[in-house]
């Protein structure tokens, strides 16, 4: 690992790759929240326009390609909020337009379609210094905003017409959502290419939703989550000579699944330690429970005890009751 | 069988609305779902919107908050006709908790957002507000659960949660949009109790109801719709509305309908 880092091309691609795996899951988080996980794939394939953009012209590809997709996501978000992208025809029409449109490019350049290859998939090794400067601005721009002003995104995310309530400006929210996700989509390109960014911005949200609680901890478990699988790709993709992308993405699946059965163990605590309902308002009638078979305290009981008073409580789908005599009481 | 402590109707515009909407029409999909109604909530009462399924009552406070546009007609909400104009820490908002994507949200992160109309961008959560969250938690009942997500609470758990989220704005006129639906007998009481509390201490409300249960001792007055018309506005009428029933039938002649809206458990214990 060590000797990687006496290489140049190597530091600037582990150095990209850390950035870009921390942002797109930090703007990937509002994907999710707003149900929107296949976004950063639309995106993708309108960047592919700007990357032939650029090779037509012999300009830099992350700026160009930065700069159209920020307009199709102007485009993206206006359309949706007019309510004039609904059955998703006209989303469909502005992603693959993008895409055919930066293949043709790409073929006029007479460099065809494989020219765009080190973009759709992924290039660590092939970075400059000028990119590195670009993907260390755009990193910035992308996490002030999803780090500061998480709170109002959140509610903008969470509950639209609550956050019109409050007063803030949630067409102007949703708008930065969107065209940060277009940059941060577009900043991956390198590390794991068009093709596969949405992957970078939605599994380790996935992941991370499943291993800790509330939204702000999710928000900073994915970024923990991006930048460890990114890293790590990057690093094997070196030693396997495969694609970052491919490998990083894998990683970041791989991350999710290990993720279920530790997700699950934690949820069930969870659930275990909130059972019991609130005390209730009012005083509750003597209520007695329907017949019991089953033996609290034995081996094959699951049952929380509670201890109440003077006996103890067992925590039954959500409520608590308890031996009283012949019968059992609900408490 | 009708509340008592009603305002009467005033014409003309009363000095102390909170909220006054005049000649009132929205259109949803180019059909009208409100057509002409005029309302007003007075600061102090506690008015309820009531209807059947379909009349427009959700579609009336959406207009009422902007949320809608208003096809005809006029929306004042705290003496503002536009929504820049409007200061909307008066307002606490609790919508239909089915409108909701709160997934990993945890109780504090939602009552938190309740104080962003008093935060700056970019800035943490001052003392106060962090103050405010924990006093209105208390309030509904539910402190000591911040921590806890949203997912692994009882819709009614959920509701005391929602209602936290308005208070924690500190607001003047509190607007509920069924929150008393998909809510068990208990946490329905539960719900009750915290309004009782809030407008003992003078919060005005405005609440959707499909059916008053344990709200009723608390309304002031009704606005009753049909079909997208205001057919009643005054005394809560004291039976159910249950879907497709002519609320002016209902309204003329109680007696031939089934209350609904009281768990009759709920009143022997009484």
């Amino acid at each position: 690992m060590l000797e990687l880092l006496g290489y140049d091309f190597m530091r600037r691609a582990l150095l990209v790759a850390l950035l870009t795996g921390v942002m797109a899951p930090a703007i990937g988080t509002y994907v999710v929240q707003r149900r929107l996980s296949l976004l950063g794939d639309g995106l993708g394939h309108i960047a592919i326009a700007g990357v032939g953009l650029a090779l037509v012209t012999g300009s830099q590809p992350l700026p160009v390609a930065v700069v159209v997709a920020v307009l199709g996501a102007v485009l993206v978000e206006v359309l949706r909020q007019h309510g004039r992208a609904s059955g998703d025809v006209g989303l469909a029409i502005l992603f693959y337009g993008g895409l055919a449109a930066g293949v043709l490019m790409a073929g006029i350049t007479g460099a065809g379609a494989g020219a765009l290859s080190q973009y759709l998939f992924g290039s660590l090794t092939s970075l400059t210094t000028t990119d590195v400067v670009v993907v260390c601005v755009l990193t910035v721009v992308v996490l002030v905003p999803a780090v500061g002003l998480s709170p109002q995104l959140f509610a903008v995310c969470a509950d639209e017409d609550h956050a019109r309530v409050l007063g803030l400006p949630v067409r102007l929210l949703n708008l930065l959502v969107v065209v940060l996700a277009a940059v941060a989509v577009t900043v991956s390109m390198r590390t794991v290419g068009l093709l596969l960014v949405s992957a970078l911005m939605v599994v380790p949200v996935a992941a991370a939703q499943g291993l800790v609680r509330g939204f702000t901890a999710g928000l900073l478990a994915a970024m923990g989550i991006g930048g460890l699988v990114a890293v790590s790709g990057a690093v094997g993709s070196f030693y396997a000579d495969v694609a970052p992308g491919a490998l990083i993405v894998l990683l970041a699946i791989a991350v999710f699944i290990a993720s279920w059965p530790l997700s699950a163990v934690l949820q069930r605590r969870r659930q275990r330690g909130h059972a019991v309902a609130d005390p209730p308002l009012l005083p509750l009638p003597h209520a007695a429970a329907e017949q019991h078979l089953h033996r609290h305290g034995g081996p094959d009981c699951d049952h929380e005890p509670v201890r109440h008073g003077d006996h103890t409580d067992w925590v039954h789908d959500g409520h608590r009751h308890a031996r009283h005599g012949d019968h059992w009481d609900e408490h | 069988m009708v509340a008592d402590r009603q305002h009467p109707p005033t014409p003309g515009v009363p000095a102390d609305a909170l909220v006054e909407v005049d000649d009132l029409t929205v259109l949803l999909g180019g059909r009208p779902v409100l057509r002409g109604v005029r309302a007003q909530v007075r600061a102090g009462e506690v008015v309820a919107v009531m209807g059947a399924n379909g009349s427009g009552k959700t579609t009336l406070v959406r207009a009422m908050l902007r949320l809608l546009p208003a096809a005809t007609g006029s929306v004042r909400l705290f003496g503002s006709t536009s929504a820049r104009g409007t200061d909307w820490a008066r307002i606490g908002y609790v919508p239909q908790r089915s409108t909701l994507n709160l997934r990993n949200a945890t109780v504090g992160e939602v009552v938190m957002s309740g104080r962003l109309a008093h935060r700056r961008a970019l800035l943490p959560a001052s003392r106060r507000d962090r103050q405010r969250v924990r006093e209105s938690l208390e309030r509904v009942g539910m402190a000591g659960r911040r921590a806890e997500q949203m997912v692994h609470l009882s819709g009614g758990q959920q509701q005391r949660v929602l209602i936290a989220r308005a208070l924690a704005g500190d607001p003047e006129l509190l607007v509920m949009d069924e929150p008393l639906a998909g809510v068990d007998a208990e946490s329905q009481q539960a719900v009750a109790d915290v309004l009782a509390g809030l407008v003992a201490d003078g919060l005005t409300a405005l609440v959707v109801l499909h059916e008053t249960g344990p709200l009723l001792p608390l309304l002031t007055r009704a606005v009753v719709l049909q079909d997208g018309r205001l057919v009643h506005d005054g005394a809560v009428p004291e039976v159910g509305l249950p879907g497709g029933h002519e609320h002016h039938e209902l309204l003329g002649s109680p007696g031939h309908h089934q209350r609904v809206f009281r768990d009759p458990a709920a009143e022997e214990e009484d």
